[in-house]
């Protein structure tokens, strides 16, 4: 509970900061480059979930942690 | 010039045949083939690639995927993904090396294997097929809000899983952040071979009664993901995200055992019906999962570099670390990315290289020798070679190494275990090739 009400008080803390960040509409050239997308090979990323949910104790984060996968 | 023509048109062919046979093994109709420039079956992008991952000495296995999706006029994304998985190779059992030849019962309770002297027992029966198939649809609510919805189902040999997802975006702040939430619920069916093993029961001869009760076992696991998105400049944009996963059911690995250990040369007690004492894997029936994670994106001139961190606890004591860079080097045409990761994991409240005989009385209940529930770390190198055909069709190679390690002279080894490594380091090399088109 503690670490929940943490984690809300950090995120309004962060977000009251956002409203000063960020570009104009026509300032997104850089950020619109295909390397740029925040996941921009998920097969690869789900490849390395797979593997790593089968070799060690932690997964998810990213995304959802589930593995589907009797692995582990 | 004519060369050339032909060139592209051999390629366009081969694109052609790619997406029929996609749309055919993905379920679409034949009609695909009819007309494939109109309507439902036409515009999808698809990615199809293959992946070897090789342990030395154990786990070899062969991962073909091919993932389709298609953006419709409104904007609303549909996808679907298909993933085989072959495995076979040897696997930790979870017991100690000794000085002594061991001697295990295979999981069917039929047979049995061997490890000589100072080596780590391997189950060398491990081989499994997996097929998995996922779809998802995302679509807008509105002008600033998103949902994506997902669905999974695989099945092995011992193991059947069900899934669904979904997920809630809304951007505000000129669209530069960008807040998500999402629920899943998993519902796994795991049915091992020669059954639920008891915990804490000792493994008994090939051909004796097992202590095995009932054929399978369930687990659900429900989860929550919240997350921020945040422009920040230009050239940078930074993800921040909390998870957290509640799983409740059977947690066990039912091939995993520990050994008991005599309490002052750290060699073999003798079992009820083996050499050995080797008790089965028993762990809690629930587990409460944390995360947190953040990644940073930022292009440095025409490159861009990818930084992220991960930060997991759970109630079963384990806490790890994570720590991700990639950079990404382009050229005209083709780009270079090599990357390192390094994760770091302390060791969960039960896990116990193995036990001394005068523990065995009160142990429990909980306790495994699984060596990912050990403390242990691990790094990753890796580089990826990206390049477009002549169409304009998109190619990667990856290649990657993982070494895995641990605790190989623990302090609380006994006797002979000290002469031993007991940790089954691992060392694995992983190359993957995909084709978007």
């Amino acid at each position: 509970m503690k670490t929940i009400l943490i984690t809300l008080l950090s995120t309004c803390f962060f977000l009251s900061g956002c409203s000063s960040l960020g570009v104009q509409p026509w300032e997104r050239d850089l950020l619109a480059r295909e390397d740029m997308a925040l996941d921009n090979a998920p097969l690869d990323s789900a490849f390395d979930d797979h593997i790593y949910f089968s070799k060690e104790a932690s997964s998810g984060g990213q995304g959802f942690s589930g593995g589907g996968c009797g692995c582990n | 010039m004519q060369l050339t023509d032909k060139k592209k048109q051999q390629h366009k062919n081969i694109r052609q045949l790619l997406k029929t046979a996609t749309g055919c093994l993905l379920g679409a109709s034949a009609t695909v083939q009819a007309d494939s420039n109109q309507g439902f079956f036409s515009g999808w992008e698809t990615d199809v690639a293959m992946l070897a991952y090789s342990e030395v000495d154990r786990v070899s296995a062969y991962e073909p995927v091919i993932n389709t999706r298609k953006t419709f006029d409104d904007d609303s994304v549909l996808g679907f993904k298909l993933v085989l998985d072959a495995l076979t190779g040897a696997s930790p059992n979870g017991a100690s090396p000794s000085d002594q030849v061991q001697t295990f019962t295979r999981p069917s309770g039929n047979g049995s294997y061997q490890t000589q002297a100072g080596e780590t027992p391997l189950d060398d029966t491990f081989h499994d097929t997996r097929v998995s198939f996922s779809a998802n649809y995302e679509h807008g609510l509105g002008r600033v809000n998103k949902m994506i919805w997902g669905g999974n189902v695989s099945k092995e040999f011992d193991f059947f899983s069900a899934g669904l997802s979904a997920t809630y975006l809304h951007d505000f702040n000129n669209r530069n952040t960008t807040l998500s939430f999402g629920l899943s619920g998993e519902y796994d069916l795991i049915t091992p071979v020669g059954g639920i093993a008891d915990p804490l029961a000792q493994m008994q001869a090939s051909g004796e009664l097992q202590p095995k009760g009932e054929d399978e076992d369930t687990r659900f696991m429900g989860e929550m993901l919240v997350g921020v998105t945040q422009v920040i400049n230009r050239q940078t944009i930074a993800v921040f995200n909390y998870g957290y996963s509640q799983s409740d059911g059977y947690h066990n690995d039912p091939y995993k055992v520990t050994s008991v250990v005599d309490d002052i040369t750290g060699s073999l007690v003798a079992g009820e019906s083996l050499a050995g004492t080797y008790l089965y894997d028993s762990r809690p029936d629930q587990r409460n999962k944390h995360s947190v994670y953040s990644k940073v994106k930022r292009a440095i001139g025409a490159d861009s570099a990818d930084l992220s961190y991960r930060y997991m606890w759970d109630d079963w004591g384990v806490k790890s670390h994570t720590f991700n860079l990639t950079y990404r080097k382009n050229f005209d045409g083709w780009y270079l990315e090599p990357r390192v990761r390094y994760y770091t994991q302390s060791t969960a409240d039960f896990y116990r290289h193995s036990i001394s005989e005068s523990e065995v009385a009160d142990i429990g209940p909980y306790l495994t020798s699984d060596y990912r529930l050990a403390e242990m770390w691990s790094s990753t190198l890796g580089l990826k070679v990206g390049f477009k055909t002549p169409d304009g069709n998109k190619n990667s190679v990856r290649l990657e190494y993982y070494h895995q390690d641990g605790e190989k002279s623990p302090s609380d080894a006994i006797g002979i275990q000290k002469n031993y490594d007991m940790f089954p380091t691992l060392d694995a090399f992983v190359i993957q090739y995909t084709y978007s088109f």
